[in-house]
C-alpha cells in the first residue's frame, strides 16, 4: 500500500502553490473576501450593499460651482443638497434643504428660502442660513477671498451663467432664512439651485479646506465622502445623520471604465451594477436579459444643424422650412443612432415640461419640400454643410450624420458638400459665424425651457451660443416675458408662444433628442432616471 | 570612460532644450483656440475672454516661452485646468503605475522573446524557428487595443480568469505610499491586496509586452546568428568546447548587446503603448491621464506630461549608452 503521506519537496510545492493562487485570486471574487485592506464602514441600521457605477472618464473636480463634467454631477448629487431638488424622473422641482419653495418679493427681485431645522451636515456643523449664505457667497462674491484661492484651480466656470448673472447678493435675515438679492427678474433661478453649481458646501469644511474642498467635499447628502482616487474609483458611503430618508445603499463606487464595451461586459459580468453612457449597438446584449436590463427615455438634449441667418443664401425661409420638410428624422433615429435616437418636432425634448405636444413641426414630405424648394426660388446652388469631426453626446455618430442628410438634400434636388472642420477650430469659426449649415447641438444642465430656448434664441446671445444669429422682436419678448414670469403654467405658455414662432421660422434642422440610456442588473432596485442626469441614490437598493 | 559620459550627458540638454521648444510651440500653432476649448461648448465670448487672459494665451508668444521655460527651470510644471491639481503631484500618482505596467511588460517580453529568438537561431529551419518568426511578426502587425479587447473577451469574460478592467478590485483601500500599485497592495502586509493587484496586472501586461517581445525575439535570433557564424566560435568549437558551453559562455554576451538597445528604445515605446492599454483596461496610469488631457485641450498637463517622458525616454538612452559602452568597449573609444 502507498504511503499517502506527501514527501516534504512535494508538500513544499503544494503550499507554495496554494500561497501564490490564493494571493492571485482576486478579493472580489474570493467567498468571504477579507476584510483586511479593505475600506472599513460603519453600518447604519438597514443599509446594506455596495452600488458599483461605471462611466468612461473620471470627473474632472468633485466642489460642485468648479466641475464641468456629468460625472461630477452624478457624483456630487449623492454628497451634496441645494435648497430646492428635481422631483423623480422629472424636470420639475421641489423643497429640498428649504422647507418649502421660496417666498418671492412683489417686485420678484428678492427670493427667500427658509431652512429645514435640525440638518447637519456629514462633518457635524450644522446647516444655518448663515452657512447657506457663506456657501454661496465664496462662488458668485468675486470679493470673497475663497473666491480669489479657488481661480487659482480653474475657479468656477458656469456659475455666472446660473447665479451670478443675476444674483447680488445671498444673506442670512434670520437663523433660517436666507434671501437672494437679484439684479434683474429672473425665474429660472430656482431650478437653477438644483443644479451642482446651487449646491451648499458646509461653512466649516470651506473655512477649513479652502479650494481643497474639491478633494475633501463635505454636504449634506444622504452618502458621505469616502475616497478619490482619480482616474480609479470614487467611495461614498451612507451618512447615518441624514435628514430626509436615509439611504438603503451602504456605499456606492463610481469607476471609470473607458472602454464602452468593457463597461457593457463588466454589467453582463456583475462586475458593475449601473453603466453610463454605452454604445446603442450593444443595448441588445443587456436588454431584457436575465439579469441585465437597459432603462432609457428621450434625453433632455437636442441635436440639431443650423443655418447662419449672417448669410444671405439661408436668408430664406421657404428654402429652410423645404430642408426640414426633406429629412427623414424617424429613419435617422432608428437607423443612424440604433434605435436610441427620438425624432425631434422642434427644440425642446419631451422630457422637459415646457414640451408642446400640439407643435406640429416638419414631417418627412419630399413632395412638399420639392414644392417649397421653388417657392424659394433655389436655382441649383450648392449648399455647405459644415461638420465636426468627433461624436457628441447628443450626436454620437459624428460626421456621419452630415453624410445622411447629404443624401436627403439630394434626394430632393438640393446639391450639398460637406466641409468637417477639428472641433475646437469649428466652434470658434462657427461663433464668428462663417459656418453655412452648421451641425450642433446641446444637453440642457437645468430643465427649464430657459436653457434651450433663451441660450440659441434670444438675440442678445447671438455669436455665444446663439451661433444661427436668430433673433425677432417678438422672440425676445417672449423670452423676456417667461424669464421674469413667476407662474409655471404662465412661463410655460410664453415658452410654447416662443418655440411656435421659432420652428415656423426655422433657422434649425430640427433633427433629433438622443436618449438617455443606462445599462443596469436587476439586483438594483428603484433606480429612477433623472433628465438632468442628477441621480438620486437614496432610494436605490441592491438584492 | 568618463570622458565619453560627460559627452553624452552634454548632448541631452540641447535635445530636452528641443522638446521643449517643440512641445511649447505644437500646441500653440495646432489649429483651434485652446480657451474656446477648455471654456467648454456653453461658454459666453466674455468667459472666452477671461479664460484666454487667466492662461497668459493673450501675450506676445516669445514672452510665454520664456515665462514657460523659466518655470520648468525651477520645476514648476503648473496646474491642471481640467482637474485644478498640481501637476507635478499628479504625474508621480501617475508614472508610477505605468511604469509598473511597463517593468511587467517588459518582464514577459524577455522571458518570453529571448529564449525563443536564440532557440529560433539554435534549432533553424525547424518547427521552432518558424513559430518563433511568424509569432513575432502576428506581435508586430496586431494593434495592441485589438489584443487588449481579445485577451478581455476569452480570458476576463468568457473564461473569468481574470479581471475585466481597472488597477484594483472596486472598493479595496489601498494607502497610496509609493503609487506603484503592486508595492502599495504590499506594504498594507495583506497577500490577498497584493494578489488582487497583480493579478489585474496580468492582461494588461501581456497586451503591452506583444511588440516589445516580438522586437526582442526577432533581434534576438538574427544577433545570435550572426555571432554563431563568426570566427572566434568556429575557434572555440575547434578547440573542444561543448556546444552549451559555446554557447552560454562565449555567443550569449556579444549576441545580446544589440538587444539592450533595442530593449531601452522599447521602455520608450512601452510608455507611448500604455496610452492605448491603460485606455483599454481602465487602468490609473500616465498614458490614460495624457489622454484625459489631450481630449480636454488641457495643455498644460499636455505639454508637461510630453516633456517628463522624454526626459524620461532621454535618461533611459543614455543609460543603455553607458551600459553598451561597458559591455563593448570599442563603443566609448569610437
Amino acid at each position: 500500500m502507498r504511503n499517502p503521506t506527501m514527501s516534504r519537496r512535494a508538500l513544499l510545492r503544494a503550499a507554495g502553490a496554494a500561497t501564490i493562487v490564493a494571493a492571485c485570486t482576486p478579493v472580489a471574487t474570493q467567498p468571504g473576501a477579507t476584510q483586511t485592506g479593505t475600506t472599513a464602514t460603519t453600518k447604519p441600521a438597514g443599509a446594506t450593499g455596495t452600488l458599483t457605477f461605471l462611466w468612461g472618464g473620471d470627473t474632472d473636480k468633485l466642489d460642485p460651482p468648479a466641475m464641468t463634467t456629468q460625472e461630477g454631477f452624478i457624483a456630487t448629487t449623492a454628497l451634496y443638497e441645494g435648497l430646492v431638488r428635481y422631483k423623480p424622473n422629472s424636470t420639475d422641482v421641489e423643497p429640498a434643504l428649504a422647507e418649502r419653495m421660496p417666498d418671492i418679493s412683489s417686485d420678484g427681485l428678492a427670493y427667500t428660502f427658509h431652512l429645514r431645522s435640525g440638518i447637519k451636515f456629514h462633518d457635524g456643523s450644522p446647516l444655518t442660513a448663515e452657512a447657506v449664505a457663506f456657501s454661496f457667497d465664496r462662488s458668485i462674491n468675486k470679493d470673497n477671498p475663497l473666491f480669489k484661492e479657488a481661480q487659482a484651480a480653474g475657479g468656477f466656470p458656469f456659475i455666472d451663467d446660473y447665479i451670478g448673472n443675476v444674483v447680488a447678493k445671498v444673506e442670512a435675515t434670520g437663523p433660517l432664512d436666507v434671501r437672494f438679492t437679484l439684479r434683474r427678474k429672473f425665474s429660472p433661478l430656482v431650478p437653477n439651485l438644483a443644479i451642482p453649481p446651487g449646491f451648499v458646501i458646509s461653512m466649516e469644511a470651506l473655512k477649513k479646506y479652502g479650494s481643497k474642498i474639491n478633494e475633501n467635499p463635505v454636504g449634506t447628502g444622504p452618502f458621505k465622502f469616502v475616497e478619490w482616487k482619480k482616474d480609479d474609483h470614487i467611495t461614498v458611503e451612507n451618512f447615518d445623520g441624514y435628514w430626509g430618508d436615509k439611504a438603503k445603499l451602504q456605499r456606492i463606487i463610481f469607476q471609470p471604465v473607458p472602454e464602452a464595451s468593457v463597461r457593457i461586459l463588466k454589467i453582463q459580468r456583475g462586475e458593475g451594477d449601473v453603466a453610463w453612457p454605452f454604445d446603442p449597438k450593444d443595448a441588445p446584449s443587456v436588454k431584457g436579459k436575465a439579469d441585465t436590463d437597459v432603462l432609457e427615455q428621450p434625453g433632455l438634449n437636442v441635436n440639431m444643424a443650423e443655418f447662419n441667418l449672417k448669410k444671405p443664401q439661408f436668408q430664406n425661409k421657404p428654402l429652410r422650412q423645404a430642408l426640414n420638410y426633406a429629412i427623414n428624422k424617424q429613419e435617422l433615429a432608428d437607423k443612424l443612432y440604433s434605435g436610441a435616437g427620438v425624432a425631434a418636432v422642434g427644440v425642446l425634448p419631451a422630457t422637459s415640461w415646457g414640451f408642446d405636444s400640439t407643435l406640429k413641426g416638419y414631417t418627412y414630405d419630399p413632395e412638399k419640400a420639392k414644392a417649397l424648394l421653388k417657392d424659394a426660388k433655389y436655382g441649383g446652388e450648392t449648399i455647405t454643410l459644415d461638420s465636426y469631426t468627433i461624436p457628441r453626446g447628443y450626436n454620437p455618430q459624428g460626421a456621419k450624420l452630415a453624410e445622411a442628410i447629404q443624401q436627403y438634400f439630394q434626394a430632393v434636388g438640393v446639391k450639398s458638400e460637406i466641409k468637417t472642420t477639428e472641433w475646437t477650430e469649428y466652434r470658434k469659426i462657427r461663433r464668428q459665424g462663417e459656418l453655412n449649415v452648421a451641425f450642433g447641438g446641446w444637453q440642457a444642465d437645468t430643465g427649464d425651457p430657459e436653457n434651450f430656448l433663451g441660450v440659441f434664441f434670444y438675440s442678445k446671445n447671438q455669436g455665444g451660443v446663439n451661433t444661427s444669429f436668430y433673433g425677432t422682436p417678438e422672440v425676445d419678448k417672449l423670452l423676456e416675458q417667461a424669464n421674469e414670469e413667476t407662474d409655471t403654467p404662465k412661463r410655460k405658455a410664453l415658452f410654447n408662444q416662443a418655440e411656435a414662432k421659432i420652428v415656423d421660422d426655422a433657422p434649425w434642422l430640427f433633427i433629433s433628442h438622443m436618449k438617455q440610456q443606462v445599462a443596469i442588473r436587476k439586483r438594483v432596485k428603484d433606480f429612477v432616471l433623472q433628465p438632468t442626469y442628477i441621480y438620486y441614490f437614496n432610494k436605490v437598493s441592491v438584492s | 570612460m568618463r570622458g565619453y559620459i560627460l559627452r553624452r550627458i552634454a548632448y541631452v540638454l540641447p535635445v530636452l532644450l528641443g522638446v521643449v521648444t517643440v512641445v511649447f510651440l505644437a500646441l500653440r500653432l495646432i489649429p483651434g483656440d485652446p480657451a474656446i476649448a477648455l471654456a467648454g461648448e456653453k461658454a459666453s465670448a466674455e468667459q472666452i475672454e477671461q479664460m484666454r487672459e487667466a492662461l497668459g494665451l493673450n501675450r506676445p508668444l516669445p514672452v510665454q516661452y520664456v515665462e514657460f521655460v523659466g518655470r520648468l527651470a525651477s520645476g514648476d510644471l503648473g496646474r491642471s485646468i481640467r482637474t485644478g491639481g498640481d501637476i507635478r503631484q499628479e504625474l508621480i500618482e501617475n508614472f508610477a503605475p505605468t511604469i509598473e505596467l511597463s517593468i511587467a511588460a517588459l518582464l514577459i517580453a524577455l522571458a518570453v522573446g529571448l529564449p525563443a529568438g536564440i532557440l529560433a537561431a539554435l534549432r533553424r529551419r525547424t518547427p521552432i524557428e518558424y513559430g518563433t518568426m511568424i509569432g513575432s511578426l502576428v506581435g508586430i502587425s496586431m494593434p495592441v487595443f485589438w489584443i487588449g479587447l481579445m485577451l478581455i473577451y476569452w480570458l476576463g469574460a468568457r473564461a473569468e480568469w481574470f479581471p475585466l478592467s481597472g488597477t484594483a478590485s472596486a472598493g479595496l483601500d489601498i494607502p497610496a505610499r509609493t503609487h506603484f500599485y503592486t508595492i502599495d497592495g504590499l506594504l498594507t502586509g495583506d497577500l490577498a491586496v497584493f494578489g488582487d493587484v497583480l493579478w489585474h496586472l496580468v492582461l494588461p501586461a501581456i497586451t503591452l509586452s506583444t511588440i516589445t517581445m516580438a522586437i526582442v525575439s526577432r533581434m534576438a535570433r538574427s544577433s545570435m546568428l550572426e555571432v554563431l557564424g563568426s570566427d572566434y566560435l568556429v575557434t572555440a568549437r575547434a578547440k573542444g568546447l561543448s556546444a552549451r558551453m559555446v554557447v552560454l559562455r562565449h555567443a550569449l554576451k556579444n549576441a545580446l548587446i544589440p538587444v539592450v538597445t533595442v530593449i531601452g528604445l522599447q521602455l520608450g515605446a512601452l510608455l507611448s503603448g500604455a496610452v492605448l492599454t491603460e485606455t483599454v483596461f481602465g487602468r490609473v496610469g500616465v498614458g490614460r491621464y495624457v489622454l484625459n488631457a489631450i481630449t480636454a485641450r488641457d495643455y498644460p498637463v499636455v505639454q508637461a506630461t510630453v516633456i517628463v517622458v522624454a526626459l524620461f525616454v532621454v535618461v533611459i538612452s543614455l543609460i543603455v549608452d553607458l551600459v553598451y559602452a561597458i559591455l563593448d568597449p570599442r563603443i566609448r573609444y569610437a
